[in-house]
């Protein structure tokens, strides 16, 4: 009879997480290339969803072997020959030139192996797509105050809830305590019944002097309750062979001898096994970290301009945004406002899905923005950022107060991401935002940043451009921060 | 004969009688459609002990007294593991064996097969059998009752008897060591990782897995100690250890040997050095290498050993298959007649079968249709002999015990000498094989022998080949070592039917030997006549050395 093992349960794919992480890490440049080419054609708000499917070349997963390569003399045994006879030729079949295989390797020249497709989990998608992107200037603030704490292990202490209780800890100095009342009083027993034993063996026919010393080391080494089991023994044993012959002196002694011990064990079968005093709890302790708290303002304008292909990619470039955010940072507020002539802060479905139009007034959006700062969000606690997509036409004069409020607010925030969503060839130059926000942009170079998006593929390369790591020490701004904030 | 019938008869009877479904077990299940299907024992038997309590080990020990007391077949304990199509891909990607260590070209394996998997180009097999003891047999879950019995007989009685009765298993093979080396290996292979970092440990990995066919040896080298033989066990242990402790190669004192013997070498006229011919190249290179951490000589044994396992594997595929498909086809038609399947299983069976033997023309040879037919053709000149059947095969026409002879044929070869020693002309004209000379310098392939009298030895002898080891891959071995000069290793490639390398991918697995060695390692191809045909090495400057002449660039 042999074993039969349902194995369905166990482990169904996992065997080969470390290995597969080790074939994508030696793939990195090919799969980051493939999930860069990928994204265009998928749709951004899934992106990654269900698996991607990513073709990395045959160079980078080709594993060499010795093989035969094409030529040579091959004499093959094929099946199935109804028609040809010894001495007949026939051209050599497409591709089948003489091409020797070994075990599972392509054995005729290059064409062997294709490229090679396989899918990525979103998990792994995602990792990889924004894996070297990140929050510019985003400073670590607020340790002291922060709301968010981590328990830390500190030791044990007496009194917590149950769920806390340590029991190898308690079960310790349980025994320790149970151990150092009775010691004392195990002792006594043992005291007791040694004076007992020594005055029955003297009974003994055969006693010499210095017995019941001999006895006594006998029993050293075994533990307190061994020896007084022993002596219990011996000494009722003794006792029943030698009770006819004892002197009245004696007998008074053993009798009181006898009620040393039974008071003694009366005194160790009342001590608790359990005590209160024994438990002890794991201790936690609430330790502040420091949070980065981070705020992105999303700004698009609806107006009537806007029509549904720049909405379309401006609206991609948001949920892009928008996942890369609640993937990479914990503590990322985002708020939504959206504007015509007025602006409103709105919530993410509004946002992404309801529709609006009229005239255009930019400035009522960067004002909103200034709004949300000064009431809710203190630039001291916080890391703003202010995200804005518009095609760039805007109310004749509204743009220089669009400027003037922005260079207002750039001391109190991170970055600025500008975002102009426009038809191909079709930017319009003058009256335009792009024009005003440039000498913004070359100002404040280290914050201040700005893409042109006229078709859905560039939405990725801008996106990338926005987040790219930056080196700190390169783009450094430090007196506008320090006056904000004073540590 | 009878008395043997009537026995293994008599103990199906007793098994099944414990059972309420009784002798319909087999076939309830299968109209059930569930493999897992409930064997309720009667109230009688509840308490008996040892009893299948599963379906799977019921149709196992159905088979294993069927195979044992009928036919004589001594396999290892079976274990049976039903398992998803994720795990059987799972499966795949190390070889079947349940234990790997961590590299990425098996999580490239992986992803691999589940890409063909899933996109439908390619479906799953039914079973994996490894070579272990107990022999470990995978049968997927959505296998039907039908199937799994064809599997089981398959798998664990086929293969798992040839595993145990083939000569090559029985010398390359040790069934109960090999998981526990892959244990061994694996947890090494982390601890070199944690030690020297994964890179360096992948960057070994490739570089034995690159020579993994030139790591074994191809002909055993001593005889194996029995393993039940304590003492020799131990020995051998020993002289293994004392292997692995052999200090590597110190730098400064064979560079000193070396700068010693350099001008005697130089000066005078050594009489040519004798050929070294290891065939183990891995293996060559983890004993010799001058320079090598320890730790990496021992993985690249341990590679070694591991390849060396799967080599039988290898050298036995009709074989192996063969056997496996004449077992289960017996085994299944044994059900049948004992009443155990009923027709409709039958016909379930046959059709499966008809798919697992499907051998389309003017395709190479299907290893399952071929070794299943010559086995079978075996069995029939002994009970049906013919003129013809005498006149080629004397000694087994008209034998009456076809189980020995078919026995004898399992245990003592391997494809190449099989198909030599066996193939017949009915197998050769009941499959209407031809042979086709296929000559790169022509434009054309000719017919070279066709199933007649005159064609049967040039398509045995042909057919024999194309399964030898220079057949299937190139034969090459470690010819020379200049030990006292540059330490050029010099391997040669024996040429075999004008075979060129494949050399965009020789050149990496020079590559990594020369990262090996340390020093170059000098590729020559030659023929039977010892005339080279071409020259490759690493650094590939190497090639214009004589190998005799010390470089410029040795270390010294």
């Amino acid at each position: 009879m042999g074993t039969v093992i349902d194995r369905r349960t166990g482990g169904t794919g996992k065997k080969f997480t470390t290995s597969r992480d080790r074939f994508m890490k030696r793939n990195k440049k090919q799969i980051r290339d493939a999930i860069d080419r990928s994204i265009n054609d998928s749709d951004i708000k899934d992106i990654g969803k269900g698996g991607t499917d990513v073709t990395v070349p045959k160079d980078g997963v080709h594993e060499p072997g010795i093989n035969h390569g094409k030529g040579g003399i091959y004499d093959k045994v094929l099946p199935g020959n109804d028609q040809y006879n010894v001495g007949d030729k026939a051209p050599r079949p497409e591709g089948g030139g003489g091409g020797g295989t070994g075990p599972g390797e392509p054995g005729d020249g290059d064409d062997g192996e294709d490229d090679f497709t396989f899918a990525l989990t979103e998990e792994e998608f995602l990792n990889i797509l924004f894996e070297d992107l990140e929050l510019p200037n985003l400073d670590k603030k607020n340790a002291e105050d922060a709301e968010v704490t981590t328990p830390v292990r500190k030791g044990f202490i007496t009194d917590g809830s149950p769920h806390k209780m340590d029991l190898k800890r308690s079960k310790r100095t349980q025994i320790q305590r149970t151990l150092a009342i009775k010691k004392p009083l195990q002792k006594e027993i043992l005291a007791n019944l040694l004076e007992q034993y020594s005055i029955l063996s003297k009974y003994a026919p055969d006693y010499e002097d210095g017995d019941e010393k001999k006895y006594e080391q006998s029993l050293e080494g075994k533990t307190y309750s061994d020896r007084i089991d022993l002596l219990q023994n011996k000494n009722s044993e003794l006792y029943d062979l030698y009770s006819p012959v004892l002197s009245e002196d004696d007998k008074d002694k053993l009798d009181e001898l006898g009620k040393g011990v039974k008071d003694a064990a009366e005194k160790i079968s009342l001590v608790p096994t359990w005590n209160k005093v024994d438990l002890r709890y794991r201790n936690h302790e609430q330790k502040p970290t420091p949070t980065t708290k981070a705020l992105m303002v999303c700004m698009m304008d609806v107006s009537g301009s806007m029509d549904e292909h720049k909405k379309a990619n401006a609206k991609l470039f948001y949920m892009l945004l928008y996942r890369f955010l609640k993937r990479k940072y914990r503590q990322v507020d985002v708020a939504f406002i959206r504007h015509t002539t007025t602006a409103e802060e709105v919530d993410e479905q509004t946002f992404f899905y309801d529709r609006k139009s009229g005239g255009t007034k930019v400035s009522t959006a960067i004002e909103k923005m200034q709004d949300i700062i000064d009431t809710r969000y203190s630039p001291a606690d916080w890391n703003i950022y202010g995200a804005q997509a518009s095609d760039g036409e805007n109310w004749g004069g509204d743009t220089q107060l669009c400027v003037e409020l922005l260079e207002k607010m750039m001391p109190q925030i991170q970055a600025y991401f500008y975002t102009e969503v426009v038809w191909p060839g079709n930017q319009r130059w003058g009256e335009a935002l792009w024009d005003d926000y440039e000498a913004l942009a070359s100002k404040h170079s280290d914050k201040f940043f700005m893409g042109l998006i006229e078709e859905r593929k560039d939405i990725w390369p801008v996106f990338k451009d926005f987040f790219q790591k930056r080196d700190n020490n390169a783009v450094s701004a430090p007196s506008m921060r320090s006056s904000l904030n004073p540590a | 004969m009878t008395e043997e019938t009537k026995d293994y008869k008599k103990s199906l009877e007793d098994l099944l009688s414990h059972y309420e479904d009784g002798w319909e077990i087999f076939i309830k299940a299968n109209k059930a459609g569930r493999w897992d299907y409930p064997v309720n024992k009667k109230e009688a038997s509840k308490d008996i002990p040892g009893l299948p309590k599963t379906w799977l080990d019921l149709v196992e020990t159905a088979f294993g007294i069927i195979a044992k007391e009928k036919y004589g077949l001594d396999c290892y304990e079976n274990q049976i593991d039903v398992i998803s199509s994720d795990q059987m891909l799972d499966a795949y990607a190390s070889n079947g064996m349940p234990v790997s260590y961590e590299h990425w070209s098996f999580g490239k394996q992986r992803v691999m097969e589940e890409q063909l998997y899933r996109q439908g180009k390619r479906g799953l097999a039914y079973e994996i059998v490894i070579n272990t003891d107990p022999a470990i047999a995978y049968c997927m879950e959505n296998n039907s009752p039908l199937m799994q019995m064809l599997v089981i007989a398959h798998a664990s009685f086929g293969h798992n008897n040839f595993f145990k009765k083939n000569t090559m298993f029985q010398q390359h093979t040790e069934a109960q060591r090999i998981i526990n080396h892959l244990e061994q290996l694996r947890d090494f292979a982390r601890e070199c990782e944690d030690l020297y970092g994964y890179e360096e440990v992948e960057k070994l990995f490739d570089a034995c897995h690159a020579l993994q066919y030139h790591s074994v040896y191809r002909y055993p080298r001593k005889q194996k100690p029995a393993l039940n033989d304590e003492t020799s066990k131990a020995q051998a242990l020993e002289k293994k250890a004392e292997r692995f402790m052999k200090p590597s190669d110190d730098i400064i004192t064979r560079g000193m040997k070396a700068s010693k013997n350099f001008g005697e070498a130089a000066n005078s006229n050594t009489p040519k050095k004798q050929r070294i011919g290891e065939e183990n190249i891995l293996m060559y290179l983890a004993d010799n290498a001058p320079n090598l951490d320890e730790w990496k000589r021992k993985i690249m044994r341990m590679v070694a050993y591991k390849s060396q396992y799967f080599f039988p594997q290898m050298q036995t595929k009709v074989m192996n298959e063969g056997w496996a498909s004449f077992w289960h086809i017996t085994l299944m038609n044994d059900m049948e007649e004992l009443g155990l399947i009923d027709d409709g299983m039958y016909l379930e069976f046959m059709q499966s079968n008809g798919g697992v033997l499907f051998q389309p023309d003017f395709n190479p040879m299907n290893p399952y249709v071929l070794g299943f037919a010559i086995f079978n053709d075996l069995k029939r000149m002994c009970q049906n002999p013919t003129e013809e059947d005498k006149e080629w095969f004397p000694d087994i026409a008209g034998r009456e015990d076809w189980l020995n002879v078919l026995k004898e044929a399992m245990e003592n070869f391997k494809d190449e000498t099989f198909i030599l020693q066996y193939l017949s002309p009915k197998v050769i004209r009941d499959h209407k094989l031809l042979t086709i000379h296929d000559d790169s310098k022509e434009d054309y392939v000719e017919v070279t022998a066709v199933h007649n009298k005159k064609g049967y030895q040039e398509i045995i002898e042909s057919l024999a080949s194309t399964y030898n080891f220079g057949g299937l891959l190139p034969n090459i071995d470690v010819a020379e070592y200049n030990r006292n000069t540059d330490r050029s290793l010099i391997l040669e490639h024996h040429i075999h039917k004008e075979r060129p390398l494949y050399k965009k991918d020789m050149d990496e697995v020079l590559k990594h030997m020369h990262r090996l060695w340390g020093y170059p390692v000098i590729l020559r191809s030659v023929d039977e006549t010892g005339k080279e045909w071409d020259k490759m090495a690493c650094p590939p400057k190497a090639a214009n050395d004589t190998g005799s002449a010390p470089s410029l660039g040795s270390p010294f």
